[in-house]
This record gives structure tokens, C-alpha cells and sequence, in this order.
């Protein structure tokens, strides 16, 4: 197998940055867009709640395929409106649009994981910021926020390795991440084993994140 | 004529759902005074003390602390709470910040004390409690007496006028109750308010101006420990002081 790496190496390497820089950038916007959301769902009040639990809804209840193809074939069917209003570098562009479709589905995901460990922060945490009058936005910031993503750490773990190999759905919009590149290594050698070498290649982001994660979750062994 | 008075409860009346948890509750605490709370468990004890910052809410009757009189807008219990600090049975510190910085979160970001007061103010509470040693420590990584210990240190760093105590060594071993009453007896002899509800009779013998017993959600005592401890008025206390005092 090695031959075949060594033969196209510089396609793997390509390969290996878009996966990487999709799966990275994926998983820091899907964070930011969770957060307000997970936040609003652990409140479950008013608009911003029904706001939330329709966004879990709707981008949980999607395939992440079918929400590509929305996004991407979709975008061109609107190309006029999108071009005046100044949006069409970005959807014409599959790099933009799968990383898109990549975040607003982990987001929906992560949202869940944040609304759960919220919840899971027990009342005497509350109490105590009561009693010590924090203020409500004092008591996010320093108290419940890091408490509950450090409660969150594994189960976000989990996701972000589901996200990191959801990225080879993106090779069917024409992207040349590791699937991209293993695709088209096959249709020039016919050689079944591309996608072996591909495997292996998110073998190893898989290993890479899981020790990333395992660092981040040590430092918060109080957590535990 | 200035008002000597801490706490004034009067006829206060709390329920959870049908469940009739406190009944006409009259009790006034007087500036300096150190109050223990004792009675069976299930008596109201804590749900009165809890009453006394707004962690709980009543149906009926009035509570006033340090000339604030308690209702449900965020601004009066903001008032009350930074005039009685809560001391709880399970410590409550913060998982994820050390004992240092436990004691000066709330001083930098609700008081608006600077870093280094804030830090000043806390190494010297901390070592008034004798955890000095600890500050930079997790709440993980310290025994139970320890945590609680500094949770004191943490209630006092936000210069309260009223101490309350909720069942504070319950959750301890004896050698950890120990050095827990030490502290609360250093307060008091002090000359700062207490309330305090505790099984510790010994506590309550030493440090306590008055003793309030508490059955069935009522006040049925409120006596000197002396008078309390040989002349009890009622049966109720009577069988209470010989099961506790009888191990």
C-alpha cells in the first residue's frame, strides 16, 4: 500500500488538509453557533426556547446528505436573488457550501450535548451563586459555562469524531478531502486499495483527536 | 432608636404543594446573638433558615433582615443576601476553581473589589479558618472539614452582617465536625450574628445565646442553653435532648 501512497503523495496530503481544516472549522462555528442554543434549550423558556428546539428539530431530523444537496444544488437555484444580494462567492463555492451544511448539523448535535450537561449542573451550584449574589451573567460565565462543558467533554468528544468522518460525505459535492482524492486515485488506477489508504488516513485523525480530547479532559479532572 | 434587631420573622407560614412545611413561625434575632436551630429531622429547620436569604420562597407571614424585608424581586434578595451569608451542608464550593479563587469570586465580580484586595481579604479569612496551607487546592483534593472550612471563608470574604448556618457538619466525620465547631465557635465568640441549624449540643451549649426547637414545622421552644438543656418545657424536647445527649 505504501507504493500507492508514496505514487500520489502529494494528493494524500492535499487530501488530508481540506479534511482536517473542514473537521477543525466545523467543529469550532458548529461550537459557537451551539452554545446560544444549547443555552436556550437548557431554559426551555419563551421564544428563544421554541426558537431552539425547532432548530434540534429540524437539523437532527435531516440527513447530513440531503441537507448538502439542499445546500448546494439548492443554492444554485436561487443563484440571481444570492447574487445580488452579494452571497454568491459563497455558495458557489463546495468548500463553503459542505462546510455549511457540516455546521449548522453539528450544531444541532452539540447544542444537545451543552443542553444536557447544563441541566446536569446539580441545584446546589445554584445555590451557591445565589447566596454569593453573583449576578446571572457572572454566574454563566465563571460558574455554569466551564462547569457544564467540562461535564460535556466526552460526550462532545464522541461528536466531533462522528463529524470528523461525516466530512467524506462532502467528496460526492466535489470536494477533494481524503474521499476526493481516494475517489479519484481509484478511477485512475482501478486499485480498490485508495480506499484502504483512505481509511487508514482517518484512522489516524481519529487517533489524533481522541489524544487531543484526552489532554483537554485531564486538565479537568476535577470534573470527574 | 436604632433597630437592634437582625432577623424578624413573624408569623410565617411555608408550603410545598398541600404539604404545610412551616406554621406561624415568630422568631427575632438580635444584633450579635447566636441562635441554634435544633429538633428532628424533617422539622423545618433548614427549610426556616433557607427561608431567611430567599432560597426559598413563603406563602404567608414576613421576614425581615437588617431592616430589609424580604420579597420576591430580585433586588430585595440581591439586598438580603449580602447581609447574611449561607454556610450549607454540603459545602457547595465550586468543582472547577481553587480555594483561593472560590473565596474571591463573587468579592471581584459582585462586590468590585480589586485582584489584589480580594486576594488580601481571602489569605487572611483563609487563615482565620486555618487554610492557609489549602488556597491553592481543589475542593477534590481536600477532606470534607477542610472544604467546609473554606466555604466559611468564602460566606465571610463577602463581608456579611449575619452568618446562617445549614446543618454545617452533618455531612462530616467526627474528627472533621471538630474543626468545623472550632471555627463557628471563633466566630461567635466574635461578636458576629449567627443562626445556626446543628445537631452539635455541645455547640449549642457553649456558644449559643438562645435555643429555638423546632417540631412539625412549629417553634414549640426558645430558651437559654441552660434552661433548655435542664428544664426542656415540652415532652417533644424533652425525648429530643435524651436521644441526642443519650449516645
Amino acid at each position: 500500500m505504501l507504493d500507492l501512497w508514496f505514487d500520489y503523495k502529494d494528493l494524500w496530503l492535499s487530501g488530508l488538509k481540506v479534511t482536517a481544516s473542514l473537521t477543525l472549522l466545523a467543529i469550532l462555528l458548529g461550537f459557537v453557533l451551539a452554545l446560544p442554543i444549547g443555552v436556550a434549550r437548557a431554559r426551555n423558556r419563551g421564544l428563544s426556547g421554541v426558537l431552539a428546539y425547532g432548530y434540534v428539530i429540524f437539523f437532527r431530523g435531516m440527513p447530513l446528505l440531503v441537507l448538502l444537496f439542499l445546500v448546494y444544488y439548492g443554492a444554485g437555484e436561487f443563484s440571481r436573488d444570492l447574487r445580488s444580494l452579494g452571497l454568491w462567492w459563497f455558495f458557489r463555492d463546495a468548500y463553503y457550501c459542505g462546510l455549511l451544511a457540516l455546521v449548522l448539523n453539528t450544531a444541532a448535535y452539540q447544542a444537545e450535548i451543552i443542553r444536557g450537561s447544563l441541566n446536569g449542573i446539580p441545584s446546589s451550584i445554584r445555590e451557591a451563586n445565589a447566596a454569593l449574589n453573583l449576578t446571572r451573567w457572572t454566574a454563566f460565565r465563571r460558574v455554569l459555562f466551564p462547569i457544564a462543558i467540562a461535564r460535556a467533554l466526552p460526550g462532545l468528544g464522541n461528536e466531533f469524531i462522528l463529524l470528523l468522518k461525516a466530512t467524506s460525505l462532502l467528496a460526492i459535492i466535489t470536494i477533494f478531502d481524503l474521499m476526493g482524492q481516494a475517489r479519484f486515485i481509484f478511477s485512475e488506477t482501478f486499485d480498490l486499495r485508495a480506499y484502504y489508504v483512505a481509511a487508514l488516513h482517518y484512522l489516524v485523525l481519529v487517533l489524533v483527536l481522541e489524544w487531543l480530547l484526552r489532554r483537554i479532559e485531564r486538565r479537568n479532572a476535577w470534573a470527574a | 432608636m436604632a433597630d437592634t434587631r437582625a432577623i424578624s420573622i413573624q408569623a410565617l407560614n411555608k408550603y410545598y404543594g398541600s404539604f404545610h412545611a412551616l406554621k406561624n413561625v415568630t422568631l427575632t434575632v438580635e444584633k450579635g446573638e447566636r441562635i441554634v436551630i435544633c429538633g428532628p429531622s424533617g422539622s423545618g429547620k433548614s427549610t426556616l433558615i433557607r427561608c431567611i436569604n430567599g432560597l426559598e420562597d413563603h406563602q404567608s407571614g414576613s421576614l425581615t433582615v437588617d431592616g430589609v424585608t424580604l420579597s420576591d424581586e430580585a433586588a430585595v434578595l440581591r439586598q438580603v443576601r449580602a447581609r447574611a451569608g449561607m454556610v450549607f451542608q454540603h459545602f457547595n464550593l465550586y468543582p472547577h476553581l481553587s480555594v483561593l479563587d472560590n473565596c474571591t469570586l463573587s468579592p471581584t465580580c459582585t462586590l468590585r473589589l480589586d485582584k489584589a484586595t480580594a486576594r488580601r481579604q481571602a489569605m487572611e479569612l483563609l487563615s482565620r479558618v486555618g487554610m492557609v496551607d489549602h488556597a491553592g487546592k481543589f475542593p477534590s483534593q481536600l477532606s470534607g472539614g477542610q472544604q467546609q472550612r473554606a466555604a466559611i471563608a468564602r460566606s465571610l470574604c463577602m463581608m456579611p452582617d449575619i452568618m446562617l448556618f445549614d446543618e454545617p457538619t452533618s455531612a462530616l466525620d467526627p474528627e472533621s465536625i471538630g474543626e468545623v465547631l472550632d471555627v463557628m465557635t471563633d466566630l461567635a465568640r466574635d461578636g458576629m450574628t449567627m443562626v445556626c441549624v446543628t445537631h452539635e449540643m455541645g455547640f449549642a451549649r457553649k456558644a449559643a445565646d438562645r435555643i429555638v426547637f423546632m417540631d412539625a414545622g412549629q417553634i414549640l421552644e426558645i430558651n437559654t442553653p441552660e434552661a433548655f438543656f435542664a428544664t426542656p418545657e415540652t415532652d417533644r424536647a424533652r425525648t429530643f435532648i435524651n436521644q441526642v445527649i443519650g449516645h
